[in-house]
């Protein structure tokens, strides 16, 4: 299929970034050693062989699986520390997406119920202003008036199975996707609604709701779910960024403090990780559309 | 209508889900005991903070100061610091009961104490001391340099990597072992005190199911527990510690990367001690009571350091003067850096204006110095005298430094100050990793840099930073040289008698302060809040430690109440 | 990937930001575009602010109050007032001048790495919408690859790569090294959605009838494609390339933000963010002045590009 070229291209682009990066052993010896502790550590982890020799071994272990382990962290497995970022930063974009789908589709439902009133104006300036904000500074402006100002949220940080916690950094981070699905929503209901055979079903008499909501919606929502799905990569860097504001000890902090010390195999895991999960996203989302769209599946 | 409720529907459930998964995993990092409530029935916790996971908990992988301090409650070593009347650091028996060093200071005995079993109950014997040392000799060791290269033996062993290869540390009996260097070296026996020469069983190390690093057993007063990535390392009591039955039941680092948090758990009750964000001392000061917080020094010195067109370098010559070769240009700096504001401002307390190399508390330190206070008019005069009046005809002094917050500050305050005598600066931030590499492959025009003592000998500093052969990695990043100093030093480490070695010290720094390689700017003082009912660590606490872990302090005496 | 083989009706719209303002027609379709354009209220206050912003931009030098520098000792973190109009950092350093310098960074940054990210994008649109086939497989999938990398962080990766040795350049801080690092990394792994924009524009030109006509003329193909199948292609590209310099102002912003780009003292409106960070609870304007200077330029590159759009192609208004 087309996605194996992409996955292969992934993996050498981000293999040979971490090459160029240069060797994370001399950060972690500390400001007194000498070169010869330096080559015996990177010999311990065998960044000293030529890097085809490398590339080549890596992908071996890519395929049974092994992401490698962690240079920074003295051997702790890639893996692992994926999987236990994931669990935050997870329910942290889930959480952004509900918020995102639903305030976004409501409003955009809004929108399109009174195209150009009042409630459609105030929601798309809100729209326009919300993707323009830095992701980090719409989490900083949130944290100022709600944390510190009205004191409903904790300043950030992390306790499992604490709601709490995630309430503030869900809606920073879904604020930005609520625009662009609020805005996709809208166009889109206003092009089925202008449609013929829309027109001539009102004029049957058909309840306005019905319409607006049994068809013109589900239309609608094909589109919002392909741009939710190309929204991933975008909610991965902003999730990267929310995280740094709020501190919450997810994928986004194991990704930024792994580029920082150059600990190449999590940078090379975390990218062709993410790489496989977006194209298995996107799959999903061509599934999804040729499910509720009938001319596809006929297509 | 009908789609519009199956999207209704899909909605509320992925609700539900997300409320169920967020609520989901609590429980494991409970902060348990919260203060005040019973004594009897509630686990006496110590919660304690760090900003980030530790790389290591295996002796021979540690090389920061946060591993050491969760580390050291697990292991022990052959000796250990303790801190003396006035304050001075000296070694005593840890699970060595004595030592000796024969007449030519060549020869250490160790004998060990009986009876002392590791945390899977095994008991220590001399070979596993034996065993723990050499590894610090294996290539996956970060720090061969304790042994190497004084010990008989351990060039060849760490160049070989081969078993075969014989090395001066032998187990003489059941409980007794001795260890060969091949000249006297005074500071050998502080070596010994450090994390990365803990005694760990070899069976632990070598079970493959369980990677040392992250599941340490050793011998110290608690045991290890858990490690949750990005959430808490747990270590629980030993109860046959041999020092004594901790008094704690359990010790929680909770891993907290941002400090306000960390402050803000702490006056929620949930941590015990914490360090004070920048920008918010007064307010955090004013808010604990001053019974809650502790002010100690550090073995830290930070200082800009300029690079001499030395050995392999004299080529560099151009690029380095006059900076690097001009020593009156060097002195007028010293006093136009404004210390005192650095200190109270930028820094907000954490740091005293640096009067000279060594630290306040380590041995050879001369309390007298006068530093140098700011004062713009030496400065410029100095600078004149050097035939640079007003700065003029200086090039632009380019200030290498690492990319984080503090450093950045603290460079463009220096700035400010040097540009007010007519000195231009450029600052250039790198990322650790790269800055390193810069600052050892080649003298720099300028670079901003700290140095923390591994162990509280004068050696550590003035040998290690300053001496001809360290140029580069070693340490000595300045590449300076003076054929007295590393007479001095050499003379000093050969020497195992204290009184003797001291006035070669002070004598050597005087030489360096007036060469002035570095400027000195201060000495990191740490303030930081701790509960008033946790008792052992305000009275323990040693110039060594670091942050709020505390790695010298003994924790077996540490009490909660 | 989806959007190569939808019809078109259901091609969701790719471009980096899909927000456009409900617009009821306030211009003649027959006016030219740039009455059209400045017709529209909104259009007209996005160009206003963004030359404003240039215009605080360029005059820094001569106009700021202060210098980026200038640490005034003794006023540390001091509230907007008259002598300082968006109050102080934590150096003493004035927050209104170190914004209108900030601009520099932001502008150029923004327009510099749009326009490398315009020259790959373009290029490669146009060869793979018009040669079709093994060219355009390879050139998607390539595409497709890049787009893969989550944007910000490829271009830390890059960046972070890129960092180079310590030379001291006379050179005004706007020339660094460090500020050229910025705007590759992120025109470098911006372009993805220029080059399928392009790509879609060319598909439907070449099968234009004066296109065919010229190439059964004989015109070479290189010909073909820069001077008939480009010219039709400028209204999304313009459109496209606009809202990408805003994209990419949120992106230089992102990456001062995490600690690359401009050495200080030199500020940039993502850097006095990330230095914000530990004072902004207690003393706002540090973080807020900044900010909002992100979004409102953003904004305006933003509502100029749905402006642009909709003088340009008013049938592409949805």
């Amino acid at each position: 299929m087309q996605t194996l070229p992409v996955l292969f291209g992934v993996v050498l682009i981000a293999f040979l970034l971490s090459q160029a990066s240069g060797s994370p052993v001399r950060g972690l010896l500390g400001p007194s050693t000498n070169k010869e502790i330096v080559r015996k550590v990177e010999e311990y982890y065998g960044l000293h062989k030529p890097w085809p020799e490398q590339f080549l071994a890596h992908l071996n272990k890519l395929a049974h699986g092994d992401l490698g382990v962690s240079i920074a962290s003295h051997g702790q497995p890639v893996l692992q520390m994926i999987i236990d970022g994931l669990k935050v930063t997870s329910k942290l974009a889930l959480g952004a997406i509900l918020i995102a789908t639903v305030c976004g589709v409501t409003s955009g439902i809004l929108s399109a119920w009174r195209p150009y009133s009042l409630i459609d104006y105030g929601s798309s300036v809100f729209a326009a202003i919300g993707i323009s904000f830095p992701a980090f500074f719409l989490a900083m402006l949130l944290m100022l008036v709600f944390s510190v100002s009205l004191r409903w949220f904790p300043i950030g940080g992390y306790q499992p199975g604490e709601i709490k916690y995630l309430i503030l950094p869900c809606f920073s981070l879904g604020m930005i996707s609520t625009a662009s699905i609020a805005r996709l929503t809208r166009n889109c209901m206003l092009d089925t609604l202008s449609q013929d055979y829309v027109r001539s079903a009102r004029a049957k008499g058909l309840e306005d709701r019905s319409v607006l909501l049994g068809h013109a919606l589900p239309n609608a929502l094909v589109t919002v779910i392909t741009v939710i799905g190309n929204d991933l990569a975008g909610l991965l860097v902003g999730a990267v960024l929310t995280e740094t504001v709020f501190g919450l000890p997810g994928i986004g902090s194991v990704i930024s403090s792994a580029i920082f010390t150059r600990d190449l195999t999590v940078v090379m895991g975390c990218c062709i990780f993410f790489a496989l999960v977006f194209v298995i996203i996107n799959l999903l989302v061509d599934l999804t559309y040729a499910f509720l769209d009938p001319r596809i599946r006929h297509a | 209508m009908g789609r519009f409720f199956i999207f209704v529907g899909i909605v509320i459930a992925a609700a539900v889900l997300f409320v169920v998964i967020a609520t989901s995993g609590g429980s494991s990092t409970d902060p348990g005991s919260t203060p005040g409530q019973g004594k009897k029935s509630a686990p006496k916790i110590l919660n304690l903070a760090l900003d980030t996971d530790p790389k290591s908990l295996d002796p021979i992988g540690i090389t920061d100061t946060l591993s050491d301090g969760v580390a050291r409650k697990i292991h022990n070593a052959l000796v250990r610091f303790k801190r003396g009347e006035n304050g001075v650091l000296t070694v005593a028996p840890d699970l060595a009961e004595k030592w000796d060093v024969s007449p030519d200071g060549k020869l250490y005995t160790f004998t060990l104490r009986k009876g002392v079993n590791f945390h899977n109950g095994r008991e220590v014997k001399a070979a596993d001391a034996v065993y723990s040392l050499m590894r610090l000799l294996s290539i996956e060791s970060k720090r061969p340099d304790w042994l190497r290269p004084m010990v008989v033996g351990s060039e060849e062993r760490y160049k070989s990597q081969s078993p075969k290869s014989p090395v001066g540390i032998k187990a003489t009996g059941e409980y007794t072992m001795t260890i060969e260097l091949t000249a006297p070296f005074a500071p050998f026996i502080q070596h010994l005190c450090t994390v990365n020469c803990s005694i760990v069983p070899k069976e632990a190390v070598e079970d493959e199911s369980k990677p040392f690093a992250r599941n340490p057993v050793g011998v110290g007063a608690f045991k290890f527990e858990s490690w949750e990535n990005n959430l808490a390392v747990t270590l629980t009591r030993n109860d046959s510690y041999y020092g004594g039955k901790p008094k704690l039941d359990a010790v929680k680092f909770f891993i907290i990367k941002d400090r306000n948090m960390r402050v803000e758990r702490y006056f929620a009750g949930e941590l015990d001690a914490t360090d004070i964000p920048y920008g918010r001392m007064k307010e955090t000061l004013e808010k604990a009571k001053i019974e809650n917080t502790l002010t100690y020094d550090t073995f830290r010195t930070n200082y800009i350091g300029l690079g001499f067109p030395n050995g392999d370098f004299k080529k560099k010559t151009q690029d380095l003067s006059p900076f690097g070769t001009n020593k009156l240009v060097r002195q007028a700096m010293n006093y136009a850096i404004d210390r005192e504001y650095l200190c109270d401002k930028v820094l907000e307390g954490r740091g005293t204006p640096a009067k000279g190399i060594l630290p306040p508390g380590m041995l050879a330190f001369k309390a007298d110095r006068k530093g140098w206070p700011k004062d713009v008019k030496k400065a410029k005069e100095l600078l004149a005298q050097a035939g640079f009046p007003d700065g003029k005809g200086l090039p632009v002094l380019v200030i290498l430094h690492r990319n984080d917050e503090n450093t950045k500050l603290v460079g463009q305050a220096l700035a400010h100050d040097l540009d007010e005598v007519g000195i231009k600066t450029e600052l250039q931030a790198r990322d650790w990793n790269m800055f390193l590499e810069m600052v050892e492959i080649e003298p720099r025009q300028c670079f901003l840099l700290g140095w923390v003592a591994d162990y509280p000998d004068p050696d550590n500093f003035l040998y290690v930073l300053f001496h001809s052969k360290q140029w580069g990695a070693p340490g000595n990043h300045t590449w300076y040289v003076n054929t007295e100093v590393d007479a001095l030093t050499e003379k000093a480490r050969g020497i195992v008698d204290m009184a003797q070695r001291i006035p070669l010290y002070q004598k050597a720094e005087d030489i360096i302060l007036e060469d002035s390689p570095w400027i000195c700017t201060y000495n990191v003082r740490n303030v930081v809040l701790l509960r008033s009912n946790i008792k052992g660590i305000r009275e323990n606490w040693t110039p060594l430690d670091t942050g709020t872990e505390f790695p010298q302090v003994d924790f077996a005496i540490v009490d909660k109440e | 990937m989806p959007d190569s083989e939808l019809p078109q009706s259901l091609q969701p719209d790719v471009s980096p930001q899909a927000v456009t303002l409900p617009e009821p027609p306030s211009a003649p379709l027959t006016a030219p575009p740039w009455q059209r354009l400045l017709r529209n209220p909104r259009s007209l206050a996005a160009l206003a602010l963004i030359v404003l912003m240039i215009f605080l931009a360029l005059s820094a030098p001569i106009l700021a109050p202060y210098s980026y520098s200038y640490q005034e000792r003794g006023s540390e973190l001091v509230s907007p007032r008259a002598a300082h109009w968006m109050g102080t950092d934590e150096l003493g350093r004035d927050v209104f001048s170190r914004m209108m310098y900030g601009a520099q960074i932001s502008m150029v940054v923004g327009i510099l790495a749009t326009s490398i990210s315009l020259l790959i994008g373009v290029n490669i649109g146009l060869f793979s919408g018009y040669f079709g086939g093994w060219v355009d497989a390879f050139l998607m999938r390539l595409t497709d690859t890049v787009a893969a990398f989550p944007t910000l962080l490829f271009a830390l990766a890059i960046a972070a790569v890129l960092q180079s040795d310590v030379t001291h350049s006379e050179v005004y801080p706007l020339l660094q090294p460090q500020v050229r690092i910025l705007f590759i990394a992120l025109g470098v792994v911006g372009w993805t959605g220029i080059a399928r924009i392009v790509r879609s524009q060319v598909l439907s030109v070449r099968t234009l009838d004066y296109v065919t006509a010229a190439r059964a003329l004989g015109a070479g193909e290189m010909r073909v494609i820069f001077k008939h199948v480009l010219p039709n292609c400028v209204s999304p590209i313009i459109v496209v390339a606009t809202l990408a310099v805003g994209g990419n102002i949120l992106g230089e912003a992102g990456l001062s933000f995490l600690g690359l780009g401009v050495q200080p003292p030199f500020p940039s409106w993502g850097g006095m963010l990330s230095d914000a960070r530990s004072h902004f609870r207690d003393y706002w304007w540090v973080a807020v002045c900044p900010g909002m200077a992100i979004v409102l330029t953003v904004l305006s590159f933003n509502l100029l590009g749905d402006g642009l759009r909709d003088a340009l192609d008013p049938k592409s208004r949805s």
